[in-house]
């Protein structure tokens, strides 16, 4: 055949690309159609015109007319069509494995995306700011192992850097505090940052409404949320808001603005923005004050560009003396610069808003883990037990030519389903966990607000591997298979494989273990619950008021209430702020916590005493010259004999009159160690806490009915909280919830290992019906039977219990060490009967599945067979 | 009337193919029939019509000789059937008979 002129030619490529497409035998006449009109355009619009215009003929020509019947991507999707008949066909026979399958991998998978979200959340912390060169002002103050680093600096610092130096931008101060926000007769207790103007320049925060020009003392700005839960619908561009903090009203402030959502995860978690004048000018501080008033101030700058950040870190260094000599108590030894969008170290005291600690979702995480090993191992167990039933399908397919990769891939697209609908299932759970382990920290955070490339990778990723490991071993299981022995019958009679040994029991000893676990897990928080203090929380609502008129006013309105089983006052409460005092016992000279108590409000709280007796009501002689100590203090200085003993307070001379046990003023999380405590007595009006010990009503009725009392006689909003609820802090709740969670898993990890032995068992009695017809034939009974048939499950039970009652022991013990302090002694017999239970009940379960198949007829078994 | 339902575009390319007798192949008729209603039209939109039309059994075709034009490749040639014929014919009768059917009050607009 004669070629087309050398000038002539249309694109080779396109011209490959469709001899590749094209039938044969329409091929001549198609691609001579498409070079005429390639001719007949180049001459009419030129060669590059009609290049292009041959592209789009070719493109266009790719019909189903032109198309090759035996095309090799027909093959593949006829394939891929098979594969997924095939795979429908094997869940729709296997409906009970498949959906606890579906059930045990979509737990699993929502419990790691929750892992995941807890990784995204502080991934993604502060992604929502994305201002250039912003730094953390950082104080360095010796503490006890070296420099602790505080994220908080004086108010005058923003001034200086502001100002003085060139390399900086903006400088902003920020003051995070809980505050009521009144609406109506209603305070709303809501969390407000306070910050400079400059804060809406450095963080980029959209608006949904209003401007971000002129951010006035009496202006404040509102997240969408919180505008929602105020304003409804309307848009409050102009309301007024009367603010109190700490009791006092600051002034009203306009509505300047309402935020787009913002995310959980940043530094700043407020419901509104205000001016920080406002609070600055309500409590009459200076902007060049350098003393820090016991507010929690921090600096944020933004430098020019990043080489600033030595010479600004320099130039703070001159401002160490004027904040020494203002706070001398707190004395810092350098101001620091560190990186807003560097990940936050772990030890720095900060009062923002600061990423989730790993270290408190260790238990969960490591759970989430092993839940999805166990049902990974499930899923891999009951495919390859299936397998045993599907040989004879196997060994023809192989026959009638199909290649052991085919048989390969059909079983890795098989796992690829049921993993697709484990997925399914698990975007249901996800939100319901997510929902849970979240509100542990009061955070609203959805899957959604995370960054959803990465979600998606994570998922993707995630599903592939899974299907590729476990898919690997049915897959390789049916890969081996020789189909003449298969079709011989005689990988029928094959027992237990070595894999199949080794998967049985490490899934089952995971099980025990991961039951086990939830059980410690769940008898340690109980055991947090009933730790002692070393005084009494129960029960007791401590309410703040202003002085001891006050008090005397609630305590008389209150007195007459049925729940009232006691009133006293104080000064101080304990866990709450003390005094520093300096001491000096003989000629030694040290700074201790001072508590100021009123009358016998340490015996009123139930702290227990050693030696001596507690303060007086109404003593004077109390107030000026006594004192009590705790026994850490008492073993310290008086060698433990400190009745009656000379101590020198701010000054003042005072003799101890007691000595009270030590009791903890701290968590659980850390070591605890008894702190030096004085107490020192003060005079009935400098009351500024009420405690109310109730009957033991329920809280929220106590409350109520609290509020209410309240409301009759001041016009502010009651500042309360409960003992109880403090001193074990969240940490119980969190616990408590844990527990929950981990019951959960180990219920879905027992279910799924009880159901997957008896699968195994089932099918085990399966192939062993002809032997166990025949033995029986020859006088076997029901029992030699069952001792025979069950020999294998025996040894996979023995060596699981084993193993799981070793596990069941170290794991727990060894996370609860890595979160806790002080928790739960496991105990071996507790361990070792729980373990007996559950093989007992496996075993049961195992011999009531293959008691009915041992007791029937053997003529109807050796017939079917 | 016998199941012989053509689309617009399968009875014009019926027609150009029957007009152009021993000529008609997908690049002629593609120019024939931008001559005759003004309208440019893809090849490959003729060639799915043409085959289709062959399939259907109101054309058939043979490969015609090679000449140097194309590269030396062949045309496929269609010609008519008649069963094509028939159906050609059919659709041109209906028409007929719904045109004489109108009533001449119908295209008076102006009284």
């Amino acid at each position: 055949m004669e070629q087309l002129a050398k000038d002539v030619q249309p694109p080779k490529w396109a011209y490959r690309i469709f001899k590749w497409y094209c039938r044969s035998d329409r091929f001549e006449e198609l691609s001579g159609d498409l070079e005429e009109l390639y001719q007949i355009r180049s001459e009419s619009i030129g060669k590059l015109r009609a290049n292009f215009n041959y592209c789009w003929n070719v493109l266009r020509c790719c019909k189903s007319y032109a198309r090759k019947s035996d095309n090799k991507m027909d093959t593949s999707g006829a394939l891929i069509k098979s594969f997924f008949k095939l795979s429908l066909r094997h869940i729709a026979k296997n409906k009970g494995y498949v959906a606890l399958n579906v059930f045990g991998l979509g737990f699993a998978l929502a419990f790691c995306t929750v892992a995941y979200m807890i990784y995204g959340y502080n991934r993604e912390f502060d992604n929502i700011y994305t201002g250039e060169n912003i730094y953390r002002v950082h104080a360095m103050r010796p503490g006890v192992e070296g420099l602790d680093r505080y994220e908080l600096s004086p108010l005058a610092l923003e001034e200086v850097l502001a100002d003085d130096h060139a390399g900086v931008k903006h400088a902003v101060s920020h003051l995070w505090a809980r505050v009521n926000i009144k609406k109506g007769k209603y305070y709303i207790p809501s969390s407000i940052s306070f910050a400079s103007p400059s804060f809406l320049k450095v963080f980029d925060l959209p608006l949904k409404y209003g401007s971000k020009e002129n951010f006035s003392e009496q202006g404040i700005y509102l997240t969408e949320a919180y505008a929602t839960k105020l304003f409804g619908d309307e848009i409050p561009i102009g309301k007024y808001l009367s603010v109190f903090f700490h009791g006092r009203k600051l002034k009203d402030v306009e509505v300047l603005g309402v935020f787009e959502k913002i995310r959980n995860n940043s530094s700043f978690d407020f419901e509104g923005l205000v001016n920080i004048e406002n609070m600055l000018n309500h409590f009459e501080l200076g902007r060049d004050d350098w003393e820090t008033h016991g507010f929690q101030f921090g600096q944020y700058v933004q430098l020019t560009n990043s080489d600033q950040q030595e010479p600004v870190e320099a130039f703070m260094q001159q401002y160490l003396t004027p904040y020494n000599d203002a706070n001398p108590s707190k004395k810092i030894e350098r101001f620091e610069l560190t990186k807003f969008h560097d990940p936050i170290e772990e030890t720095t005291i900060s009062y923002t808003n600061m990423p989730v600690w790993i270290r408190d979702f260790l238990i969960f995480c490591t759970m989430a883990v092993l839940i999805l090993i166990v049902a990974c191992f499930n899923l891999a167990n009951t495919n390859v037990a299936l397998i045993s039933s599907r040989v004879k399908e196997i060994g023809v397919r192989k026959t009638i030519g199909s290649s052991s990769r085919m048989i390969f891939v059909q079983f890795i697209f098989e796992t690829l389903m049921v993993m697709i609908l484990a997925f399914l299932f698990s975007l249901s759970m996800t939100n319901i966990i997510s929902e849970e382990i979240f509100s542990m920290m009061d955070l609203q955070y959805l899957l959604t607000d995370l960054d959803m490339t990465g979600v998606l990778i994570f998922v993707i990723a995630f599903l592939l591997v899974i299907t590729i490991i476990t898919g690997l071993v049915p897959a390789f299981y049916a890969y081996k298979f020789k189909p003449v022995t298969i079709l011989n019958h005689r990988l029928t009679a094959k027992g237990f494989g070595v894999t199949h040994y080794a998967l049985a029991i490490f899934q089952y000893s995971l099980s025990i273990a991961i039951l086990l676990s939830g059980l410690v897990f769940m008898q340690n928080a109980d055991f947090l619950k009933e730790q002692d203090y070393g005084y009494d929380t129960e029960n007791l609502m401590i309410i703040r008021v202003k002085d001891g008129n006050e008090y005397a006013q609630l305590k008389t309105a209150l007195d007459e209430e049925l729940f009232t089983k006691e009133i006293f006052g104080s000064y101080h409460y304990i866990l709450g702020y003390s005094d520093e005092a300096n001491i000096k016992v003989e000629e030694l000279t040290t700074e201790v916590s001072n508590y100021k108590v009123a009358g016998t409000f340490l015996e009123k709280m139930g702290v227990t005493f050693a030696a001596g007796r507690d303060f007086r009501d109404g003593s004077q002689q109390d107030v000026s010259s006594h004192i009590i100590v705790n026994q850490y203090f008492a073993d310290q200085y008086f060698l433990g004999e400190a009745m009656n003993k000379q101590i020198t307070v701010d000054g003042e001379v005072k003799t101890v009159i007691g000595v009270i046990n030590n009791f903890r003023d701290d968590s659980m999380y850390s070591d605890y160690e008894p702190t030096l405590l004085i107490f020192t007595a003060v005079p009935e009006i400098d009351k500024d806490y009420l405690f109310l010990r109730t009957n033991g009503e329920s809280h929220q009725e106590v409350h109520r009915a609290v509020e209410e009392v309240w409301a009759d006689l001041l016009d502010r909003p009651m500042n309360y909280h409960w003992q109880h609820d403090y001193a074990y802090s969240d940490m119980i709740y969190d616990s408590k919830q844990l527990a929950n969670i981990f019951m959960w898993l180990s219920v879905v990890a027992f279910v799924l290992s009880i159901v997957s032995i008896m699968a195994m068992a089932a099918l085990h009695v399966t192939r062993k019906t002809k032997e166990i017809c025949i033995r029986k034939v020859l006088g076997a009974n029901v029992l030699q039977i069952l001792s025979f048939v069950n020999r294998p499950f025996m040894k996979i039970l023995t060596a699981s219990f084993a193993f799981g009652i070793l596990m069941g022991y170290f794991l727990p013990d060894a996370i609860l060490s890595a979160v806790y302090f002080e928790y739960i002694e496991i105990s071996w017999i507790q361990s070792t009967a729980i373990g007996l239970g559950i093989v007992s009940f496996a075993l049961i379960v195992v011999y009531i599945t293959v008691l009915r198949p041992a007791r029937a007829n053997p003529a109807e078994g050796l017939r079917a067979e | 009337m016998g199941n012989y339902k053509l689309g617009s575009l399968e009875e014009l390319v019926i027609l150009i193919v029957a007009m152009r007798y021993d000529s008609a192949y997908s690049v002629g008729i593609s120019e024939e029939y931008k001559k005759q209603t003004g309208k440019s039209i893809n090849i490959s939109a003729i060639h799915t019509v043409l085959y289709r039309l062959e399939e259907k059994g109101f054309l058939e075709s043979k490969l015609g000789e090679a000449s140097g034009q194309r590269g030396g490749k062949r045309k496929r040639l269609f010609y008519i059937t008649p069963i094509g014929k028939k159906a050609i014919d059919e659709q041109q009768t209906l028409r007929e008979q719904l045109r004489k059917q109108i009533p001449e009050i119908a295209f008076q607009w102006n009284s």
